[in-house]
This record gives structure tokens, C-alpha cells and sequence, in this order.
């Protein structure tokens, strides 16, 4: 027990011993550690740098994703691209409003639906006319689907669908647009020529993002009824599952339900497709986390590339330090000692190497959030890439300095002491 | 009593392409704890390989080799290293002090390496350079150092794992007169103190100081006697005398570079003195001559 601990602790002095040395060698040959850890502060800085951007995009990315709701699912009619379908027409192909009824009892991971149609159309009022307008035909249920808040007014109700009634909501821009009163409920506007009452103002969706475009603010909402009757067009439906790990199952009753109500035989494809949210969003993962692999890859070969150099430079110093090694084992360094310390040295010239790259990764990773008009702003470098980059190249200095270090234990020391 | 070293038919060939070179060709010997012992013998006469040996820094062909009773001739590198460690000082002909490092470090090195060495290695290391009179020196590098105290270093270093033997190889060859007999007086210091001692050397006022000299040809031990029945340097005793009465005399005039150990020599006061003209002649300067390159045996 002594012993092991005796032996142990001296193991500890060794490395302690070969850590200062190391240090004291690196310090004394400043300039060439310098050059010499080039390659790897390039490799780290750059490998954390890329992460970090990585990082940032998925996040902002995800962060989109989710303000769009992980759980949502979209049901939309779509032709097969094959078989005895891919001929038939669009209007075979769509959704009708009927098909839908009854999914409540049939689809339990489901918690609302609400169908879906939207058109061009002119909005008009107090003579102002806007050409580019769209109507967004919906139920109430696309209440609890999207977060959109009524700041003024009500929402819709069952009974405007029910009666088909021509009531409408409206954006806060557009009301601006059309100078309606702050409080423009009870006043009308004409869509496509109908008069309709505004019985309530959405507030603004934030503007930019990747899932909005910038003419969804001129959307005025009516009761999906009164859309339909006024034009029976293309129409989807969104549902929210109960939770987003829900969704698939909500994909498959879905798909089970509306099977059936198409009255689709077993042999035919779907004419519908059913996209979740979810599912978007673990693609994006996968697929920026294939990205993230590609570019640690690559860095990975650039640091590997700095470990050439590491390697190389260990050996000049072996070569040059060959009646030191001599010395330290005619007074009996053991060979695993020697190189214990050659190896130290490999490993610190490769750490202090990754630090300055770390430094160097941060300093991109500033300069890439002040990028204006990139979205970086939520860039920065994970724990896991610190630990990644310091791993690495660590683990250079192992492999690229083990060979100079075998070489040093292996040396005679007599044909050492006699080098000059 | 068991000697220190016992050496029995020891042999080692080196191969040079399809040649056998005997360098060491069944050496018997044995040693005693406290002997001085000096070692001499050409370029080639199988002394530096003996030193090798005799070190644990090499492994006969064949043969066995005693070292406080254990065998070592049959060791591998990590035992011999540990024996090393434990039991031997070498002192080189060109110090082989680490360079960036104090004189205390220096010293440390061994200790750094052994395995109950780490604690209190400090304090060894400070005693041992007191022992060699650098106690003011401590932390001076080697480059603040003059020869004969990074020699000293050396000297320290040597002895600072309390070593059974201590092996100085031309320990002087890179020194003056007057630095040479500082060292060679720290030796008998040592070797008062009961310090076993090997000298491996060419010259003869070297050798005088041992207590017996071993003579080498062609990887064989030609002479062991003790050193007042040398032929050689018996018939040269009385240079020695007068070369040290005269460093002597120049010492006198500049006092302050008077280390504390520098004392008489045993024999430089055996009364054989001859007449100042004849001596000055035959003088030997020692320091000048080019120290000559020991080439492997």
C-alpha cells in the first residue's frame, strides 16, 4: 500500500517535473514553439470559429422553427409522382372540407385542426385600395393553433363559422394601411367587392424571419365557411398535436383517417401528404450536425497537418538535446521517464497551441455576431468544442510527439553522451 | 569482507561488419569499498568500455558482474537504470551540466529520478554542494560557473544519491593545473570521507592520487598494484612534489581563490624533493595539453 502510494506520488513528481521542464523548453524557444504551434492555434481557432458559426445558425434556425410551433402539422393534397394517380387532376386530388369531419374522434394525438384556405384578393376602404391583399380563410381553432395576439376586439367564434358570417380580422398594419380607426371593430372592408365587419385587430408578427414574407402582413382572416362559399379553392388544414413528441402518431392517424375518407385502397399511394414540424426540425439537425462533422473534419486534417509540424520539431529537438537525454540516463532516468518528458513537451507545445486558437476562435466568433445583416448573432463556441479542440489537439501532441519520444527512451546512453 | 565490485571473466565484443573486436577481453577484478582506484590505459585499451561496465551504462558480452553483492551483468535497461541511480556518480571530462539550469538543479537530477528521492530532495542537493565547497554558488547557472566549478557541480551530483561508487571519467582533461589539483583534492576529500572512488585517466599525476592503479592493454588488465609500487609513477614522484610545491607557492599570492579543501596531497609531502631547476623542466603542463579525445575501446 505504501509503495503503491510512494510510487504513484513520484509518478505525480515525474509528471510534474516533466510539465515545468517542458514549460521552461517552450519558454526558452519562444519564437520557434511559436511557428511551431501555428498550425495548431490555425486548426483550433478556425475549427471553433466554424462551430460556433454552426452554432449560431442552428440556433437562430431553431429558434424559427420552434416560434412556428414544433407540433404543428400541415395536411396538403398532393399528387403521387407515380402509378395510376399521377395523372388524375387537381381538382380529383384536393381536399374537400367534408373530408376532414370526424377527425376529432379518430385522431386522439390530435388537439385542434382547422382548414385552410388562402387567396389573393383587393382589400379596400376609406378609398384606399390594396391589390396585393391576401385572405386567409379560417376556424376558430386557428386560435389555438398559432399564437396570434387580438389586441383589440375578439377572436373568431364558432358561430361566425357555423352562419358563414362576412366578419373578418385584421393585421394592425394593414388597418394602418387602410387608415381605419385605431378601433376600426364595427367598421367594414371590402374584400373582392364584399363588405365584411372587422370584429377584431391581430397584433403584428415580428417583422423578417425566414418563415414570413413580408406580404403576410397585408392578410385580412375571414371564417373558413364564408371563404368557402365565396371560392372552393385549394384548401389545407393545420392541426397542433398534443405535445411535439406526439406528432408523428398525429402523422399517422392522419394518415389513416384521410386514407379512408378518400376512400384510398390499400394498394394506392397517398394523394395527401401530411408534414410535421418536428420532423423539419430534426432534418435540420441532422443535417447541421453532418455539416458541423464535415467542418471538425476538415479541421481535423488541418490540425493533423500542425501535428506534422509538432513532430518534426520534436525530432530537431531530441537530436539536439541527445547529451541531455545521455546525462538523464546515466544518472537513471528510466527510458518510460525520457520520454515522459519528451511527450510533455509534445502535448504542452500542442495545448498552448489549441489556448491561443481557442483565442484566436473567440475573436472570430465576435467578429462574426457584429457582421450586420448575418444572422450570427447567436454564435458562439460550445463547451463541448472547447473540450473538442483541446482534446484534439492534444491528442496531436500523443500521436506526433510518441514517435521523437520513443526515439528519445531509446537512445544508448553512451552513444548519447558521446554526440556532439 | 564482500568486495563492492567483483568483475569475473568479463567480455565484450563488438562487432565492426564480419570483425569481433575484444574490447574487453576476461577482465577479473575486484574492488573494496573506500579503495581509490585508478584506471589508465592508451586510446583503445579497453578502459572506457571498462568504465561502461563498471558504470550500468553497458552489459558485458558475457560474464558477471557484482555490485554490492547483486548481480548486474544480466540486467535490462529499466534495472540498470534504477542501479544507476541508486549506486553510481559518473563525473564526465566535459561536465555535462544542463545549461539552463542551476547549479542546485543540477545537483537534484538524480534525485529527480529516484524513487523516495522527490522529498527533501532539496536538501540533499544543498549539502552535497557544501561537501564540494559551492555552498555560495547555488544558484548560479552554468555559464556564471568556471570549469573547475562546474566540475565541482558535477562532483556533486555525483555524490548526492550517496552512491556506492562514484566513476569520474578524465575528470580533468578539460581543466588547468591548478583547477585539476582543486578537483583531484576534492576526490581525496571524498575519499577521506569514505567515498569509493574510480578514476578512469591518462595521465599519470591524475593516477598518483588513487591508492591503486589499474593499467589496461588491449581489453586486459595488465597491471593492479598499489599506486606507491607503480613502476611509472613512483619513478615520477618527485615531478608531482614540486609541481604542487610551486602551485603552492603561486596560490600564496592570491589567497582569496584558496578553497578550503585545497590540502596537501598525501604524497607531495613524502619528502622526496629534488633540486627546483631539474623539476621545473620536466614539469608536465598538464592543463595545456590537448585533453585527448577517448574513443570508444
Amino acid at each position: 500500500m505504501m509503495i503503491v502510494f510512494r510510487s504513484s506520488l513520484s509518478l505525480l513528481a515525474l509528471v510534474y517535473q516533466s510539465v515545468i521542464l517542458a514549460l521552461s523548453q517552450v519558454w526558452s524557444n519562444k519564437a520557434r514553439a511559436f511557428l511551431t504551434m501555428l498550425g495548431i492555434m490555425i486548426g483550433v481557432g478556425a475549427v471553433t470559429a466554424v462551430i460556433a458559426a454552426l452554432t449560431g445558425m442552428k440556433s437562430y434556425v431553431l429558434n424559427e422553427f420552434e416560434s412556428f410551433g414544433a407540433n404543428k402539422l400541415y395536411i396538403i393534397p398532393d399528387r403521387p409522382e407515380t402509378g395510376p394517380m399521377s395523372n388524375v387532376s387537381w381538382r380529383q386530388i384536393r381536399i374537400t372540407p367534408e373530408q376532414l369531419n370526424g377527425w376529432e374522434t379518430q385522431c386522439p394525438s390530435i388537439s385542434a385542426l382547422t382548414r385552410y384556405q388562402d387567396f389573393g384578393a383587393s382589400v379596400q376602404a376609406n378609398g384606399i385600395n390594396i391589390d396585393d391583399g391576401r385572405v386567409s380563410a379560417i376556424e376558430p381553432a386557428w386560435h389555438d393553433i398559432e399564437n396570434r395576439k387580438i389586441t383589440i376586439g375578439r377572436k373568431f367564434i364558432d358561430l361566425d363559422q357555423i352562419d358563414a358570417r362576412q366578419v373578418c380580422l385584421i393585421s394592425e398594419r394593414l388597418r394602418d394601411k387602410l387608415r381605419l380607426d385605431r378601433d376600426c371593430t364595427g367598421e367594414s372592408v371590402l374584400i373582392n367587392d364584399r363588405r365584411f365587419i372587422v370584429v377584431g385587430v391581430l397584433e403584428d408578427q415580428p417583422e423578417g424571419g425566414m418563415m414570413r414574407d413580408s406580404s403576410s402582413q397585408n392578410v385580412v382572416f375571414i371564417p373558413f365557411s364564408t371563404g368557402w362559399r365565396i371560392q372552393e379553392g385549394f384548401m389545407y388544414a393545420i392541426a397542433t398535436a398534443k405535445s411535439p413528441e406526439a406528432a408523428d402518431d398525429a402523422r399517422a392517424e392522419m394518415t389513416v383517417f384521410l386514407r379512408r375518407k378518400r376512400s384510398l385502397k390499400p394498394q394506392d399511394p397517398n394523394t395527401f401528404r401530411i408534414e410535421v414540424m418536428q420532423r423539419f426540425i430534426e432534418q435540420f439537425k441532422s443535417m447541421s450536425s453532418v455539416l458541423t462533422s464535415i467542418a471538425v473534419g476538415i479541421v481535423a486534417v488541418s490540425l493533423l497537418v500542425g501535428g506534422v509540424g509538432i513532430m518534426n520539431i520534436m525530432l530537431v529537438s531530441v537530436s539536439e538535446r541527445t547529451r541531455e537525454i545521455g546525462l538523464r540516463k546515466a544518472v537513471g532516468a528510466l527510458p518510460s521517464a525520457v520520454m515522459l518528458q519528451f511527450l510533455v513537451e509534445a502535448v504542452m507545445l500542442c495545448c498552448i497551441g489549441g489556448l491561443f486558437g481557442l483565442v484566436i476562435g473567440q475573436a472570430l466568433t465576435i467578429a462574426l455576431q457584429n457582421i450586420p445583416g448575418v444572422n450570427f448573432s447567436q454564435a458562439y463556441i460550445p463547451t463541448w468544442a472547447v473540450i473538442l479542440a483541446f482534446g484534439f489537439s492534444g491528442s496531436v501532441g500523443v500521436l506526433f510527439g510518441m514517435f521523437p519520444a520513443i526515439k528519445a527512451a531509446l537512445l544508448d546512453p553512451i552513444e548519447a553522451l558521446r554526440h556532439d | 569482507m564482500r568486495p563492492t565490485i567483483r568483475l569475473r571473466n568479463i567480455r565484450k565484443i563488438y562487432k565492426v561488419g564480419v570483425e569481433r573486436i575484444h574490447a574487453l577481453d576476461g577482465v577479473e577484478l575486484d574492488i573494496s569499498a573506500n579503495e581509490y582506484v585508478a584506471i589508465m590505459g592508451a586510446s583503445g585499451s579497453g578502459k572506457s568500455t571498462m568504465m561502461n561496465i563498471l558504470g550500468c551504462l553497458d552489459r558485458p558480452t558475457s560474464g558477471r558482474y557484482e555490485l554490492d553483492g547483486q548481480v548486474v551483468s544480466k540486467m535490462g535497461a529499466s534495472a540498470l537504470a534504477k542501479i544507476r541511480n541508486e549506486r553510481i556518480g559518473f563525473v564526465f571530462q566535459s561536465f555535462e551540466l544542463l545549461n539552463r539550469q542551476s547549479a542546485l538543479r543540477n545537483t537534484e537530477l538524480p534525485l529527480i529520478y529516484a524513487q523516495s528521492g522527490w522529498f527533501g530532495r532539496r536538501r540533499k542537493a544543498r549539502a552535497a554542494l557544501e561537501r564540494v565547497g559551492l555552498g555560495d554558488r547555488m544558484h548560479h547557472r552554468p555559464n556564471q560557473l568556471s570549469g573547475g566549478e562546474k566540475q565541482r557541480v558535477a562532483i556533486a551530483r555525483a555524490v548526492v544519491n550517496d552512491s556506492s561508487i562514484l566513476l569520474a571519467d578524465e575528470p580533468t582533461g578539460n581543466l588547468d593545473s591548478k583547477t585539476t589539483r582543486e578537483i583531484l583534492d576534492i576526490f581525496d576529500q571524498l575519499h577521506q570521507e569514505g567515498q569509493t572512488i574510480i578514476i578512469v585517466t591518462h595521465e599519470d599525476h591524475v593516477a598518483r592520487h588513487a591508492s591503486r592503479v589499474i593499467r589496461m592493454r588491449d581489453g586486459k588488465i595488465v597491471s593492479d598494484l598499489p599506486t606507491e609500487d607503480d613502476p611509472i609513477i613512483s619513478s615520477m614522484a618527485h615531478e608531482f612534489t614540486d609541481m604542487h610545491q610551486g602551485e603552492r607557492d603561486h596560490d600564496r599570492e592570491a589567497p582569496e581563490d584558496q578553497s578550503s579543501f585545497v590540502r596537501l596531497p598525501k604524497r607531495a609531502v613524502d619528502g622526496r624533493h629534488t633540486d627546483g631547476a631539474t623539476s621545473e623542466v620536466n614539469v608536465d603542463p598538464v592543463g595545456l595539453i590537448d585533453p585527448r579525445e577517448v574513443s570508444p575501446s
